[in-house]
Formats: C-alpha cells, structure tokens, sequence
C-alpha cells in the first residue's frame, strides 16, 4: 500500500526506485532507441502519477506499474513498426582486437542483442519482463492476462526461438570473423 | 554472489513446472535466460529526472480521484474566474479568521471552523452552478457528478439539478441529474420537483426512470401526471406499458 | 441554460458557391463554405438537420466545407408541355460566424437533405438531427455532442469527450485515445451501444442497460457502489446503486453508458476491424 494514500513525496521515491527497470524495459524493447525509452518512461510515469488514486492496492505496485508501460509498448508497436531491426551494438568493432577476451564478452552480448532484436514483439517482450527483477511470474501472467504456467510455458518457448537466433548469429559472427582473418593472412603473404 | 543466487532461482522456478522438455533442451534455455538476465540495462538519462520533477512541480492535488482539473484548460473557463473571485473572498475570510482566533476564547474557535466549512462547501456549490451554464455538456455532467458526491445539499443546489433536469438541451445531462436527485428523494421539494417534471419530459429513458422511481416512492401524487403524459400519442409504447404498470400500482 | 446564439450579436457570414449538377437528372448540391480566423482558437460547429444524414470529417485545414445534397429526386423537376421547369432551390444553407464558432443553418422545407461537412480536426462539433439519416462523425479531437432521434451514430477516430444520445437508433464510437479528462456520455433507448477503445485504455465506467445485456471483451473490474440517501435529517439510508460501475486498467476517464433495451458492448480496437 505504497501510494494509496495519495501522497505526492512518497511518489517520488517510487520513482526513484523504479525509474531504471522502467527505462530497462523500454531501451530492450525499443531495440536500443534512448529517445523513445525515455518518452515511453517518462509517460509511464506520468500516468501512474495521474492515476495513482486508481491504484487500488491489490497486487503491487510494481505489477500495477508495469502494467501500464505494457500497455504503453503495444501502443508504441503500433505507431512505429518495431518488429526487426538489424542494428548492431555500436559497441562493437569487428576490426578491434585489443582485448580479445573484453571483445568476446562484448561479442556475445552484441549478439544475444541482435537476436532478442530479430525476436517478434510479443516474443521480445514477454522475455524482457521475465528479466525485471522486481516482477513475479504470477504477475507477470497478470499483466499478460493468462495463467502462471502458461507465461511460464511462453518464455520457455521465447527463450528457446532466441537460442536458436544466437546460435545462427554466433555462427555467421564467426564465419565472417574466419574469412577476415584468412583474408589478412593472404594478403600479408 | 547475490546476484547469482537470484537468477539461479528464477531459472529454477521457470523450469520446474516445464514438463516435456529433455535434459539437452533445459540446458540450452538455462544458459540462455542465464545470458539474458545478466545481461546489463542502461541508467535512464538524467532529462528523465528533469521531465518527471518538473510534472510532480505542476501537479494539482486530486479531489477524491473524481474531478480532476487540467491547469491550461481551467484557466480559460469561467469556472476559474468564478473560482478566483471566491478564492480571493476566502483568503479574505481566512486572515479575518486568524485574526479573530487569537483575540477569542477557544470555545468559539469551533463555531468559526464550522463556518469555514461551511464557507469552502459555499465555493464548491457555486462550482456547480458555473459550470451548469457551461456549453460543454461534459462539464454540465461533471457538475452534476460533484453534486452526487456532496455530503449535505441546499435548496439552491436542489434548484439547480431540478431546473437542470427540466431545462438542459441534452438528454444526457438531464438524465444524470435524475439519478443524482434520486439521491435526495428525501428530501420533500426533491420529490414535489420530480412529480412536477413528470409531464414535462419527452426523452423516453427519462420518462421510464420516472416511472420507475415513483412506484418504488410509492408516490401518489404521480398518477394525474402520469395520465397527462399517457395522452401523447408518440409516446413510445415501452414507456407507456411502464407507466401503465406504475399507475395500477399506486391506486 | 446560455443560449449560445441568443445573445450575442450576429454577423452573417455568407460565402455560397452554388454548384448545378448536370440537368436535372441529379439533384443539387450546394457548397458553403467557411473560412475560420486562423489566429483564434478553434470553437464549435452547431447544426441541426430536422430531416436527413449528417456526415462530419476532421482534416488539416481551417475551413469549414458544407455540402448539402438533397436526397430525393424533386417529382416536380419534369417539363410541363411548352414549358421548361426551372428548378428552384430546395434548401437554403446560412452560416453565422462569431469567434470561431460557427452557427449553421439550414432551411430545408421538409425536404430530406444530406450533408456533408469537413472540419478543421480541432473542432469541437455539435450536431442534432431527427428524422432520415445517421449522423457519422470521423477524426474530430475536439468534443463532440450529438443527437439523433431515430438515426444510428457513429463516431470514428475521435478523442475528446463525447455526449451522444438517441432514441432508437444504435450508437458506435471507436476512440483513438482516450485520455480526455472530462466525462463522455452515450445513451439510447431501444438501440445498441458499442464502444471502442484503444488497448491501453484507462477508464471508469458507469453503465446500466434496464433489459439488455452488457457484453465486453475487454477485463473490466466491478465493483458495487453503496451510496448513502441524503435526507437533511438523522436518519441516514443506504442502498446499492443501480449502475454497474467498473474500471478498465485500474480507471481514468469516466464513461457512462445507458440504454433501455439495447446491448452494451465493449470491445478494445484489436477485437475490431474497421470498414
């Protein structure tokens, strides 16, 4: 019963709290695109404060919360077609190799990036919810309007199409990174 | 460590209720969603600060969550012009009432809060009737609304959802404040004010409630008028069964 | 209850282009056509047409286009012997103009008129209609009241609060957004009401139908309302209320929705498609 009562300060400190898995969730969803992550975020925030008398203390606010930004991603899904991009981590350098080791770990997580990216929205989504620390599964299945296990069975499902995604992207990293080194090797013969 | 014994959990609570999947295929998603869940999430940006304290600067506290002001719209209505001329008499009534207070005894200090309440709820019925003279029939039902949510109404109020009932251009605005002034059938000018708009109502989800409402009043004076409306021949024929129904009842 | 056109002083604005279609074969459509003061804010659009449709678009713009076709060939547009009939207009259309907000009228001497209207999308339109046509409202932000005795209303893309009532006709409205603060209102008697919102929609609802049935696809919370009776005296009474009150993603706008005998539906705009 963390805002019932209508107070405005309290409020604040929920924003604090929440502030950064908000923005998490849209950064993931929005493929990286800062600008829309913060309207979004923003927006969420503004909802929840308009509406907080509304919040009728049955189930948390986290659930309650992110209930409106899932409701806030569908709405930006359908104003901008955001089901694939192939944008690439702009961290990553296929030329750097400084650092094999820090490039590797950067690798995998440009890569786990791009397939989560290739993913369908509702896929993606129901992923990038499961990641929120502060959401249950049982709250999740809230949001989502259906069961437990069956959220359960979805991300099970979600998880696997973006192993699948990885293993494909990790295999052509590797391929292209294979025809570059052979490719250097021939011309420094 | 901690951190790891969260997610260890989470994949575990995920694939304990999974039936149907190999061992090969459990791994495969446990090192995934391990993947996924370490995976790091941006700070929002500080502009996010910026944006969220400055609307929390602007915000408007809500009166019962039911009427809610929007700042740039209030400010080009009457009902602000209204609102300020009697702010100002308030704040007016407010020092003279601090004044009073430290030159008076403690006793009548009660007397003096009871007159402020009553000052503030003279404010909001003067609301009321501003904003039933409003274009907007949206704001002529978010005045009627305010009425339903009143703790005590006055004869003025009582005149003004009466008259609005028998007087509004919009159906919709008239049959709201029927279903406010049900609220006050107590009231004896409330039930007269009823009876006395029987006769008068065309919208026939009007005149259906009006029959309704009077049988369950058990309200007599109804009949004779009643019987005037029973002689419009395009009354619609659901509403007269009802008052058909209403006047054999109360005789 | 202010008359909006009672008391000021009226300035008519009569800008007509009088377009003959064809040779009597097709009835005559007559343009008006508005031109709003751009530096002003936009106001409202009345009208009332005792006997026929009432078509209103929003566009980008800030003149408002009238076109009135009547709809029934005139019996009397046949040559007599010698004699060529010219045709004499069967509707006269004036506009007022005070401020942006615009008093249209018509004089259709009980002829059956459709119109067709475009509007600058930021007005706020007032339409009432009787007899012989729906009335149809498409892409207006601003607030809407409309009332069509025996005629069906529709109410497409809209997103400002909305008071529409009729008495035998059925009522549609899809919001595009549904974040206005004021409430929006439908009401029929024997008709059908359904309502369409966007998916995230936050709302209060208020509805009650005395004999038909409220059907919705999207997860409503209820929840009973009991509200004291207000007598002035000591004794104080309770009773439930007769509406059925709900919220819709934990409440927001209020909707109130009222109908004798037609159905109340609500559906969110992923369970619709759209003509």
């Amino acid at each position: 019963m963390e805002v019932v009562d209508g107070n405005i300060d309290r409020f604040g400190i929920l924003y604090e709290r929440y502030k950064t898995p908000v923005y998490g969730y849209f950064y993931k969803l929005t493929s990286g695109n800062s600008q829309a992550s913060e309207d979004l975020s923003h927006n969420v925030f503004f909802k929840a404060l308009k509406y907080k008398h509304s919040f009728k203390g049955t189930g948390t606010f986290a659930r309650w919360l992110f209930s409106i930004a899932h409701n806030l991603g569908i709405d930006y899904l359908r104003k901008n077609t955001l089901y694939h991009t192939d944008k690439i981590d702009p961290e990553l350098k296929d030329e750097e190799i400084n650092g094999t080791e820090r490039l590797e770990l950067k690798e995998s997580k440009a890569i786990l990036n791009l397939s989560l990216n290739k993913l369908k929205y509702s896929d993606r989504e129901i992923l990038i919810m499961a990641k929120i620390r502060e959401l249950k599964y049982s709250e999740i299945a809230e949001i989502n309007k259906c069961s437990e296990s069956a959220v359960k069975t979805r991300i099970c499902r979600a998880l696997k199409k973006l192993k699948d995604l990885y293993v494909e992207f990790e295999k052509t990293s590797y391929e292209k990174k294979e025809y570059y080194r052979t490719k250097d090797q021939g011309s420094a013969k | 460590m901690k951190k790891k014994n969260i997610t260890e959990r989470k994949i575990r609570d995920l694939l304990n209720d999974q039936k149907g999947l190999s061992a090969e295929q459990k791994r495969d998603i446990e090192e995934i969603y391990d993947m996924l869940l370490n995976d790091d999430i941006p700070e929002p940006p500080d502009s996010l600060d910026d944006r969220f304290y400055s609307i929390m600067k602007d915000k408007i506290p809500e009166d019962n969550g039911n009427y809610r002001i929007r700042l740039s719209g209030f400010l080009k209505s009457d009902s602000f012009r209204v609102m300020t001329r009697i702010a100002a008499g308030i704040a007016l009534f407010i020092i003279g009432w601090f004044g009073a207070r430290i030159t008076d005894s403690a006793q009548s200090g009660e007397k003096q809060l009871a007159e402020l309440t009553r000052e503030v709820s003279g404010l909001r019925q003067s609301l009321v009737i501003t904003m039933l003279s409003q274009d907007s029939p949206s704001e002529r039902i978010q005045a009627v609304n305010m009425v339903s949510e009143m703790n005590e109404v006055d004869s003025k109020i009582i005149e003004s959802m009466l008259s609005t009932l028998n007087n509004d251009s919009n159906d919709n605005v008239r049959l709201v404040a029927l279903e406010t002034l049900t609220l006050y059938v107590d009231y004896p000018e409330v039930r007269e004010g009823l009876v006395k708009s029987i006769s008068i109502q065309k919208s026939p989800l009007i005149q259906y409630r009006l029959a309704e409402i009077m049988q369950a009043l058990q309200e007599g004076r109804s009949v004779p008028e009643f019987q005037k409306v029973l002689n419009d021949i395009t009354l619609d024929y659901s509403v007269r069964e009802r008052i058909n129904e209403t006047i054999e009842v109360l005789l | 209850m202010k008359s909006p056109h009672k008391s000021r002083k009226l300035r008519p604005v009569l800008i007509s282009i009088f377009a003959l279609i064809g040779c009597c074969v097709f009835a005559q459509s007559k343009d008006l056509i508005i031109e709003l003061d751009k530096g002003k804010e936009f106001g409202y659009l009345q009208f009332d047409n005792p006997k026929g449709s009432v078509n209103v678009n929003g566009y980008e713009g800030n003149m408002i286009i009238v076109t009135g076709t009547p709809r029934f060939k005139d019996k009397n547009d046949e040559n007599q012997g010698a004699y060529r009939k010219i045709s004499q207009p069967r509707f006269s259309l004036t506009a007022e103009e005070k401020g942006n907000n615009v008093l249209l009228m018509c004089e259709s001497y009980g002829n059956t008129i459709d119109f067709d209207i475009q509007v600058p999308v930021m007005m706020s339109v007032k339409i009432k209609c009787l007899d012989n046509g729906n009335v149809s409202i498409y892409g207006i932000k601003g607030e809407i009241e409309i009332d069509n005795k025996y005629g069906n209303i529709f109410a497409g893309n809209i997103e400002g609060s909305s008071v529409i009532n009729t008495s035998y006709g059925d009522i549609r409205v899809i919001f595009k957004e549904l974040n206005h603060e004021k409430p929006s209102m439908f009401s029929s008697f024997d008709g059908d009401i359904e309502v369409v919102f966007p998916d995230d929609a936050q709302a209060n609802l208020k509805i009650r139908s005395l004999r038909g049935e409220i059907l919705s696809r999207i997860d409503l919370e209820t929840y009973d309302r009991k509200v004291q009776m207000q007598s002035g005296q000591d004794m104080k009474r309770y009773s439930l209320e007769n509406w059925t009150r709900a919220t819709m993603n934990g409440g927001g706008t209020e909707i109130i929705i009222s109908s004798y005998s037609g159905d109340i539906i609500l559906n969110h705009k992923k369970d619709v498609t759209f003509q």
